[in-house]
């Protein structure tokens, strides 16, 4: 019973480690999805000039992470809001961290002239998806050493 | 059948406005929606409605700046990039061939307009065709050797580009030519993501947003046309490129703005024109008693 309670107390830190780990890896899959959308609303804005709607919808469909944040905008158009306001209220299903650089967008993406601002979005959501990758190197470390460790003194405690 | 293809596409154009303006169509009788030639939206003012006889408003609810952005929103599908180069000139060309005329704050960079922002007012100009209009001019405008070179020419809003259109069309469909259109400022056939919206014929080649001095040679070298096409000569290089394309062995149909050929030879530049002697034809549009009347002369 003992070694069954101990075993059990284990599997929960192991369960919580890779819990907090994977939070962490799906805001990098996050921004790595956010740059391959920027990469292509570049392209297809300022160099194909491709309707941005149709940009999305085909977004949309290539990048499962990323439904729910296009799906609402891509609702928005069909019922005519005001581009900046319904970009802001999609960005809320963006992880919190990339929401700044994704927001600003709103106001400039159906002109299409500000390609430069395009590729800044795309650079600094790269800067927080690498700045994550980075911190889950130092982090992973800790956070198995916390969740397996509080484990034992768990097991240690209780049994 | 003409007037209820009228109320048609007036309908077409309410249906462009955001949806807080559309509802104005119901306020307007069937007469004058059968006779509207533009709605004009300026911020700050109710709508309005350009009819033969004058303007009016429309309604009460004052026109918004965010109604003006929703509505080159709507145009676009919420891409005004792909329409840079007109907007850029004061314009761009909705589905259905609506012509849209864009006034604002201009953004100028290095002596050009870049971009129109911060819209403060809107026209949409109600497309009008008038197939068999050129009809009973076509005869006029032929010879055994192939077709003249003519020159078309009224006061401004005299039918000029009206006329155009159906000569085209007539020359493409009836006649079988092969006619290339310069279509410079979208009026005449109204490209629209790369459809004409106006019937220009089978048999007709379409350069869009286009100043003629560059379209006209590019046609001749790339479309082998019979015919070429071009509205509202204005500039010394539009002619050259047209004698340049005459030299060729191509027709041309011209529009130019004036009261009569006595008033275009006052003109220096169409003095210049005429003295070429390209154009062998000229048609000569006038309002007797409420009706256009068209004066074919021999140059």
């Amino acid at each position: 019973m003992k070694a069954l309670g101990t075993a059990l107390l284990l599997a929960a830190g192991v369960l919580t480690r890779q819990t907090l780990l994977e939070r962490r890896r799906e805001i990098i899959r996050w921004g790595e999805a956010l740059c391959r959308l920027m990469d292509r609303l570049e392209r297809g804005v300022a160099v194909l000039r491709r309707p941005l709607p149709a940009l999305l919808a085909d977004c949309r469909e290539e990048e499962g992470l990323l439904e729910a944040f296009l799906g609402e905008v891509l609702d928005g158009l069909s019922a005519e809001e005001p581009f900046p306001k319904l970009w802001r209220r999609a960005c809320r299903h963006v992880p919190e961290g990339y929401r700044p650089f994704l927001e600003p967008l709103g106001d400039s993406l159906t002109d299409g002239t500000r390609r430069d601002l395009m590729i800044l979005t795309r650079e600094e959501i790269h800067r927080a998806a690498e700045e994550e990758r980075r911190l889950l190197g130092e982090r992973s470390r800790l956070i198995t050493a916390l969740c397996l460790s509080g484990a034992l003194l768990a097991a240690v405690v209780l049994i | 059948m003409q007037a209820d293809k009228r109320i048609e596409r007036c309908r077409g154009a309410f249906a462009l406005l955001p949806q807080t303006l559309r509802e104005a169509e119901s306020l307007l009788p069937g007469e004058e929606l059968a006779a509207a030639e533009e709605l004009r939206l300026r911020a700050g003012q109710p709508m309005a409605v350009v009819l033969p006889w004058g303007e009016r408003p429309v309604g009460r609810t004052a026109v918004s700046p965010g109604d003006l952005e929703q509505l080159l929103d709507n145009v676009t599908g919420y891409s005004r990039y792909t329409a840079a180069e007109t907007v850029r000139q004061g314009y761009l060309t909705a589905a259905g061939g609506y012509r849209i005329g864009l006034c604002g704050t201009a953004v100028v960079e290095r002596g050009g307009v870049t971009a129109i922002r911060d819209l403060s007012s809107v026209s949409i100009r109600v497309p009008r065709e008038a197939p068999g209009l050129a009809r009973p001019l076509l005869p006029r405008l032929l010879t055994p050797a192939g077709p003249c070179s003519a020159l078309i020419l009224s006061p401004p809003g005299g039918g000029k580009t009206t006329l155009l259109r159906d000569l085209v069309r007539g020359l493409s469909d009836e006649e079988g030519l092969r006619v290339a259109l310069v279509d410079e400022r979208g009026e005449i056939a109204a490209v629209y993501r790369g459809r004409p919206q106006m019937d220009v014929g089978r048999h007709t080649d379409v350069m869009d947003a286009c100043p003629k001095a560059l379209a006209v040679p590019a046609l001749l070298r790339a479309m082998n046309p019979q015919v070429i096409a071009v509205d509202e000569v204005a500039l010394e290089e539009d002619v050259a490129a047209m004698v340049r394309a005459a030299n060729a062995g191509t027709a041309l149909l011209a529009t130019v703005h004036g009261e009569s050929l006595e008033d275009l030879a006052r003109k220096p530049l169409f003095k210049g024109m005429l003295d070429t002697g390209v154009f062998t034809r000229a048609v000569t549009i006038r309002r007797e008693e409420g009706r256009r009347r068209y004066q074919v002369d021999e140059l």
